[in-house]
């Protein structure tokens, strides 16, 4: 008897203890994937990589932009950087703007296109975007500061699922993100390699 | 006893277990987050401002982000007085129920002061957001002032124009001005500084024109002046058209009165006939002249009469002197200050007295066709005249054209008999009696005459198809005939039939030549000149010597004189470049008739009809010399 109240309390307790454990959530096969946590804040995230935001990290200190967007924990953005390929170049942000370098761009003028470059939420292709252009805001306050998000459909391997930004936006030229869905701890990163701008 | 302890401490210590189970549960549960914060709306601005001016206003964006999941979203447009318009339904389904995002463009109106939006998460907390409107109204179009404010404008003809300014006034920068006038109900541009519009281009938001400064001039039948004048930006421009009414009155031109009105004259020939009445005209009166209307044209009569000073009204008194039937009427002519004219007519019918003479010939035209060489042809006859005759004449012609003139007795004056003969040399070409009577009226009658051979016009036509629906006179020729052949006539011809016409494909050339020169060329499902089971075969060329302007003068002698063909490949060409001009080429060829050899030389006269479905069945006239 003594043996049959002991297996009943033990089971009880194995079930109090799995009832914390979560419901299951799906029975579909998830692949596992690589993991897009780069376990640090955006800021960090960019000044780790020079070879590819070098530029955008000049860009950011001579904005004067506070830089607390990029390191805040408040909320979650979704950062689109800039690649050191959109600087460059006869379409690059120097030549549209005639600079010889970042220096010598105005501030106020970069800090726009930077404010632009930073949405407000988290945006990615993990479950929040899909095929259909999302109207987001960006934390650039302008009447010009429209701009829309979505997913690529196309048919291809290469293409599939890739980060449109601005499709069917005005008369913008869309522009696709060259990587996607890089989670920081402060938001989600889409690098880019050109300047996005919003044409009615 | 201790069992059933054990029993109880073991159940009461199970019971509370499920306790603690049941609240472990219910608090490890995260399906519902009672304790996330209610739905977070984001606007791109904090007011959106609508300008209704341009063409197009920004979409209204809208964020809508909830920790709990969103339940519904509701968006409604918010107008004066407190009224609320639910812009789409309910929102219900998302997507993504922890971030929503709307985009809407509604049609702008001034009554609309914001954008509100109420979303509800599954908590059910609420939170409403409301986007405020700036509205810049629509602004008026501009506006278009004549003179200080008139409407309309009296106008005389022949006064001197009146100033008119036009101010052009606009809230916004102007666009362009263009004028108009509006004459007989047709609407012409009026230039300004040289051109149809004028644009303003230096953000001016007035203009004053003063037409005067570019000499405008209302004109005759001017009904209204319009201003066209567009302002605003230029993808949204406004226009304004103001008309200023033109009330213009017209001077007419000077009034001619006859006296008896409308009633013809009447006078008997050779008799003076004076015409009287009077010209009015409400401008001055600078000159008249009289014009005697004649068969022949129109005659002016005495010097022009012009009036210096000018005169606002004349009477005036003209007469025709020994008029003969061919005066019809008098015109005259008014012209006053204003250079306009009036030209009246008053109808004069003369009865004629005394007709010209009337000759009677007893011979035929056609006696004179084919005579023979050195025959003597008898011209006979009579003239009759109620007035007198006072001469005779008979000429006859060469065909250089040389004339011969014979003056014939006058036995009795209101009669004469004629009785004449005339020898019929190879070059004689025509007679001609004429005779005149004592008022100088003269008649006549005239004769071709052709020598040695015979002379006929004859239409002809490419296309020989019988039945055709143009009834195309055929394009094979008999000289014995004097005619043109179609297929099928051809066919049961064939011994007449001598030559035939056909053009090149581009339908531009009109050649003749023999019927053997091209046989296939004449095909035809029945009659073609493939068909026939006999061609006749005349040698043909082109004369050597008679050209197409010389051919009316050819004799007999000419003909006798060019080279006969000798072969069947010869042709001419009648026309070059289209059917209508012709060249200088004429045929020759022998053929018999009635037994006996004869020449016959042919030419291109003059095109007659183009049948434009059916370029070969146009038709055309030759002529031709067939040797007697």
């Amino acid at each position: 008897m003594k043996n049959i109240v002991l297996s009943l309390t033990t089971t009880l307790y194995c079930l109090l203890f799995s009832s914390c454990l979560g419901i299951q959530s799906s029975y579909d096969y998830e692949p596992a994937n690589i993991d897009n946590n780069v376990h640090m804040n955006t800021w960090e995230f960019i000044q780790s990589r020079p070879d590819a935001f070098s530029s955008l990290k000049r860009a950011i200190e001579h904005s004067g932009i506070d830089i607390n967007i990029y390191t805040q924990t408040d909320r979650k953005y979704t950062y689109l950087l800039l690649h050191n390929d959109a600087f460059k170049g006869a379409n690059g942000i120097l030549s549209n703007y005639g600079a010889a370098s970042i220096e010598d761009m105005d501030k106020e003028t970069l800090k726009n296109i930077l404010l632009y470059h930073t949405v407000d939420g988290y945006y990615h292709g993990l479950g929040t975007l899909n095929f259909d252009p999302t109207y987001v805001i960006t934390l650039w306050k302008s009447p010009d500061a429209f701009m829309t998000l979505r997913l690529n459909n196309k048919n291809s391997i290469e293409q599939y699922s890739r980060l449109i930004i601005n499709d069917m936006a005005g008369n913008s030229t869309p522009v696709t993100a060259i990587t996607s869905n890089i989670l920081t701890t402060n938001g989600v990163v889409h690098v880019v390699d050109t300047q996005i701008v919003y044409k009615p | 006893m201790k069992q059933v302890q054990y029993i109880k401490t073991g159940l009461l210590s199970n019971l509370i277990l499920i306790l603690c189970i049941c609240t472990t549960w219910y608090s490890c549960n995260d399906d519902t987050d009672q304790a996330a914060s209610a739905p977070e709306i984001l606007f791109m601005n904090e007011n959106l401002t609508v300008d209704l001016n341009k063409a197009t206003n920004p979409p209204i964006v809208c964020v809508i982000n909830s920790e709990a999941g969103l339940k519904s979203v509701q968006t409604f447009i918010q107008k004066t007085g407190d009224v609320e318009v639910a812009l789409e339904k309910e929102v219900v389904s998302f997507f993504n129920k922890y971030s929503y995002s709307l985009n809407q463009t509604p049609v702008y109106s001034e009554d609309m002061i914001g954008f509100k939006v109420i979303a509800i998460d599954e908590n059910g907390k609420t939170t409403t957001a409301t986007l405020p409107f700036e509205v810049i109204p629509l602004r008026d179009a501009p506006t278009i002032t004549f003179n200080d404010g008139i409407n309309e404008i009296n106008y005389r003809e022949g006064d001197v124009m009146p100033n008119i300014s036009i101010t052009i006034e606009s809230e916004e920068n102007l666009q362009y001005l263009v004028l108009s006038e509006v004459v007989n109900r047709v609407e012409k541009k009026i230039k300004i500084n040289g051109n149809d519009t004028l644009k303003f281009a230096n953000g001016e938001q007035s203009y004053i024109l003063n037409l005067q400064d570019d000499g405008f001039q209302f004109k005759v039948g001017t009904t209204a002046l319009k201003a066209k004048a567009g302002a605003g930006p230029s993808d949204r421009i406004k226009v304004k058209v103001g008309t200023l009414k033109v009330n213009f009155t017209e001077i007419p031109a000077p009034q001619v009165t006859f006296d008896g009105g409308d009633t013809p004259i009447n006078a008997d020939e050779f008799s003076d006939v004076t015409v009287k009445g009077s010209i009015t005209t409400e401008s001055k009166l600078v000159s008249v002249r009289y014009l005697k209307r004649t068969q022949d044209g129109l005659v002016q009569i005495g010097e022009k009469q012009e009036f210096s000073p000018s005169i606002s009204s004349h009477n005036f008194e003209v007469t025709l002197e020994n008029v003969f039937v061919d005066v019809t009427g008098l015109i005259v002519e008014a012209t006053d200050e204003l250079g306009k004219k009036s030209n009246t007519e008053k109808q004069i019918i003369v009865k004629e007295v005394a007709p010209a003479p009337t000759i009677t010939l007893n011979q035929k035209e056609k006696e004179f066709n084919g005579v023979d060489i050195n025959s003597t042809l008898s011209v006979t006859g009579n003239i009759s005249s109620l007035s007198g005759i006072t001469d005779i004449k008979l000429i006859t012609t060469t065909r250089t054209g040389e004339e011969t003139v014979k003056s014939l007795n006058i036995t009795n004056d209101k009669n004469v008999t004629i009785n004449e003969s005339v020898t019929a040399d190879k070059a004689l070409a025509g007679i001609k009696i004429e005779a005149t009577d004592i008022n100088n009226k003269k008649s006549n009658i005239s004769y071709d005459i052709h020598v040695g051979y015979y002379y006929h016009e004859v239409l002809m036509s490419l296309d020989g198809a019988p039945n055709h629906e143009d009834s195309t006179p055929g394009c094979f020729f008999s000289a014995s005939q004097a005619r043109a052949y179609d297929y099928c006539d051809g066919m049961a011809n064939w011994q007449e039939v001598d030559i035939a016409f056909s053009s090149y494909s581009t339908n531009t050339v009109i050649r003749v030549a023999s019927l053997k020169q091209s046989v296939t060329k004449f095909k035809h499902a029945t009659c073609g000149l493939d068909k026939w089971e006999n061609v006749k075969g005349c040698y043909f060329k082109k004369a050597a010597k008679i050209k197409r302007s010389t051919f009316d003068q050819a004799t007999v002698d000419d003909m006798l004189a060019e080279t006969l063909p000798t072969n069947f490949e010869q042709i001419a060409s009648f026309t070059s470049g289209n059917f209508e001009t012709p060249t200088e080429d004429v045929g020759i060829y022998a053929t018999p008739i009635n037994g006996v050899t004869k020449r016959v030389i042919i030419a291109y006269d003059h095109f007659v009809k183009r049948t434009e479905n059916n370029l070969a069945a146009s038709q055309f006239m030759i002529k031709v010399k067939i040797e007697k």
